[in-house]
């Protein structure tokens, strides 16, 4: 959206006369839940690409081991050449672990190992990646694989903040509140919390637990609500991830999520309203302050 | 009115509200490794002690422990059916 103005604000000319970032070091943040299953894959995906849409330079990285799974949520599995356990193993340069994305410029990743498992990395050999990415990158995303053994450190090792992803659940709830004391321990400021697949009927019927009471049970701020929205698994069948889909509710909440990583100040998505047919209507032809209250 | 409806009909905690209550006990556990006995003993302890001076519904009694900033706070709440009026305060 604001490519051309972000990269004016964030670009100097370098001593060779190519433009380079003015913050030389990126931040680096993981995306962190505890319990599998509650979308911090997809939640990284969508968190790196919004980024790259505001023109931010984004690498995501998946630390899950065995496991990969941030490449087919991007679309980006028949790219694959090295991954990871390559890079940190010597295998290949850095460069050629970067995966370009297809949707959007600036936007890379680098894919876990499939046939290798979690102590294929050490803390330190990801301090190190990570150390180098944050030069040529504004953001660096870590996709922490569920549980909290050696993927889960190898995973927060580089970053120096933290998304806890959780869904309003209480086993969901409580894993995130032991992943929060691990990040305390580990000397990570205090983490932000998205809340995903909220629904808001049950939430209305007093069937499942809101912000509020979430926000009530942990020590977290928040980062943002995604509603549950079946936008999710069509993106994902597709390998796109929801993001890039301007209609989508879940989609608005994931530009929303990046844009406060990024810095600015917007307003939280009003879920309450905008649910009924009418007032979906009324959005779709733009009459309606649903979602953008 | 859909909810008024339902809490006359059942007149039932909120399953929201349940699981909000059973997450406030389940993370101070996990948190400073207090088991649900010890929760428990607690409990029965604090029920014994006002019932010299008051009356009061024991399955009203809701405990929970949690950080405030540095410091860990209990705040309990319990439901007072009477004052016991025999009781007679010493004179100082």
């Amino acid at each position: 959206m604001t490519t051309s103005d972000s990269s004016a604000v964030l670009t100097q000319p370098s001593r060779n006369g190519k433009k380079k970032a003015a913050v030389s070091v990126g931040k680096s943040f993981v995306i962190t839940s505890g319990k599998g299953g509650v979308g911090k894959t997809t939640a990284t995906a969508n968190i790196g690409s919004g980024l790259a849409l505001r023109g931010r330079k984004v690498v995501v990285i998946d630390t899950d081991i065995g496991l990969r799974n941030l490449d087919v949520v991007m679309g980006l599995e028949n790219r694959i050449v090295y991954d990871l356990v390559d890079v940190v193993e010597g295998r290949c340069k850095l460069s050629q672990a970067l995966i370009r994305d297809k949707q959007v410029k600036d936007l890379c990743l680098i894919p876990a190992a499939q046939t290798r498992d979690k102590s294929a990395v050490t803390p330190d050999q990801m301090r190190d990646l990570c150390a180098r990415l944050r030069d040529d990158f504004e953001y660096v995303l870590i996709d922490c694989p569920a549980g909290i053994e050696q993927g889960f450190q190898n995973a927060i090792a580089a970053a120096d903040q933290a998304v806890v992803v959780t869904t309003p659940e209480v086993s969901a709830i409580r894993d995130a509140d032991r992943v929060i004391g691990l990040l305390e321990a580990a000397e990570i400021p205090i983490p932000s919390l998205v809340i995903n697949r909220l629904r808001v009927g049950m939430v209305r019927q007093g069937d499942m637990m809101d912000k509020d009471d979430i926000l009530d049970l942990l020590s977290v701020k928040l980062l943002g609500m995604v509603p549950d929205d079946n936008g999710i698994i069509v993106s994902t069948n597709r390998g796109l991830p929801v993001v890039h889909d301007s209609k989508s509710i879940a989609g608005e909440a994931y530009r929303r999520i990046a844009a406060r990583i990024d810095g600015e100040d917007v307003p939280f998505l009003n879920l309450e309203s905008g649910q009924g047919l009418f007032s979906r209507m009324k959005r779709m032809v733009g009459l309606g302050k649903g979602v953008s209250s | 009115m859909i909810d008024l409806i339902r809490w006359a009909l059942q007149r039932q905690e909120r399953s929201k509200d349940t699981a909000h209550r059973r997450l406030q006990l389940i993370l101070v556990m996990d948190r400073i490794g207090v088991s649900a006995e010890l929760m428990q003993a607690m409990k029965e302890t604090i029920i014994t002690g006002l019932s010299a001076y008051i009356v009061v519904d024991e399955s009203s009694l809701e405990m929970d422990i949690r950080r405030e900033g540095e410091s860990m706070v209990l705040v309990s709440n319990v439901q007072v059916k009477e004052v016991v009026r025999s009781f007679a305060p010493t004179p100082s």
